[in-house]
C-alpha cells in the first residue's frame, strides 16, 4: 500500500507541476527558441496517461457539482 | 474405518505434486494472455464500469462502511487481474483512475471516506522512541516498589480486638 501511496502521490505532483507550467509566462532568455520548439512524443508515457484521466475526471466532477448548484 | 471418524489430519492433506495439471491446459484466466493490454483500455473499461447504476451502488455502500479508498480500488483490481482482464502491472498502473472514480463517487453522494488506511494517522501516532522511554520508566518505577514496600513502617496495632503480632520486633518496627 506504502508504493500505492508513493505513486499517487508522484501522479498528484505531475498534475501540480502541469498546472504551474501553464500559469507561469515564458522568459525570453537564451533557451527561448529551444523553448518555443514543438516537441512531439512518438509515444506517451503511461503516467502522462494515467495524469490526464485524473484530470479529466476531476473536471467532469467539478461540472457536474457546479451543474447542481 | 467409516469416513466420518478421519482425523483432521486425514482429511486435511496436502495436494500431491501435479495437481495444477489435472485441469485443462489454459482452462484458467490467469493461464491466457489478458483481454486488454493498454494502460488507455484499461482506464476507459474501469470508467465505463464504474459509472453504471449497479456498480456504483454497490460501491456507496462499501463506502458507508469507511473501508479506505485504496483498500477498494487494489480489490478492484485485483478481480480485474483474476479474471484475466489485464495483467497485474497494468491495472497497478491504473489505481489512481479507480481511487479517483471512488473520490468523486464518494464527493457527489456526499459519503465521507479516507484514501488510505493510514491517514490522519501521523498526527496522533506516538513515536517508537517515546513508547520505549515511557517502558524503561515504568520498568524502573516497578523495580523501586518493593524496597518501598519494605521500607514501609509497620503500623503499631491498637485495642482489644486487633489482632497480636507474633514477634515483637514486628510491633517495634526493628
Amino acid at each position: 500500500m506504502k508504493h500505492i501511496k508513493n505513486y499517487v502521490a508522484k501522479i498528484e505532483k505531475m498534475l501540480v507541476e502541469e498546472t504551474s507550467k501553464q500559469s507561469k509566462p515564458r522568459s525570453k532568455g537564451l533557451l527561448a527558441s529551444t523553448m518555443d520548439k514543438d516537441v512531439s512524443k512518438d509515444k506517451p508515457n503511461e503516467l502522462d496517461i494515467i495524469a490526464r484521466y485524473v484530470t479529466g475526471i476531476r473536471k467532469a466532477k467539478e461540472e457536474m457539482i457546479n451543474g447542481r448548484k | 474405518m467409516a469416513a466420518n471418524e478421519l482425523s483432521p489430519v486425514d482429511v486435511i492433506k496436502p495436494i500431491p505434486a501435479g495437481g495444477s495439471w489435472t485441469d485443462a491446459p489454459k482452462s484458467r484466466a490467469w493461464q491466457n494472455p489478458p483481454k486488454l493490454v493498454n494502460v488507455n483500455e484499461i482506464a476507459q473499461q474501469y470508467i465505463d464500469r464504474m459509472s453504471t447504476a449497479k456498480i456504483m451502488n454497490s460501491t456507496l455502500d462499501v463506502l458507508e462502511t469507511k473501508v479506505p479508498l485504496a483498500s477498494m480500488a487494489e480489490a478492484m483490481m485485483l478481480s480485474g487481474v483474476a479474471s484475466g482482464i489485464h495483467t497485474i502491472d497494468a491495472g497497478l498502473l491504473v489505481m489512481p483512475v479507480i481511487i479517483e472514480m471512488l473520490k468523486t463517487a464518494a464527493d457527489l453522494h456526499g459519503v465521507e471516506y479516507k484514501v488510505f488506511a493510514d491517514d490522519g494517522m501521523e498526527e496522533s501516532q506516538i513515536s517508537d522512541r517515546v513508547i520505549k522511554a515511557a517502558i524503561k520508566k515504568a520498568m524502573a518505577a516497578k523495580e523501586v516498589m518493593p524496597e518501598e514496600a519494605e521500607a514501609r513502617p509497620v503500623v503499631e496495632l491498637s485495642g482489644l480486638m486487633a489482632r497480636k503480632p507474633t514477634k515483637m520486633e514486628n510491633v517495634n518496627g526493628i
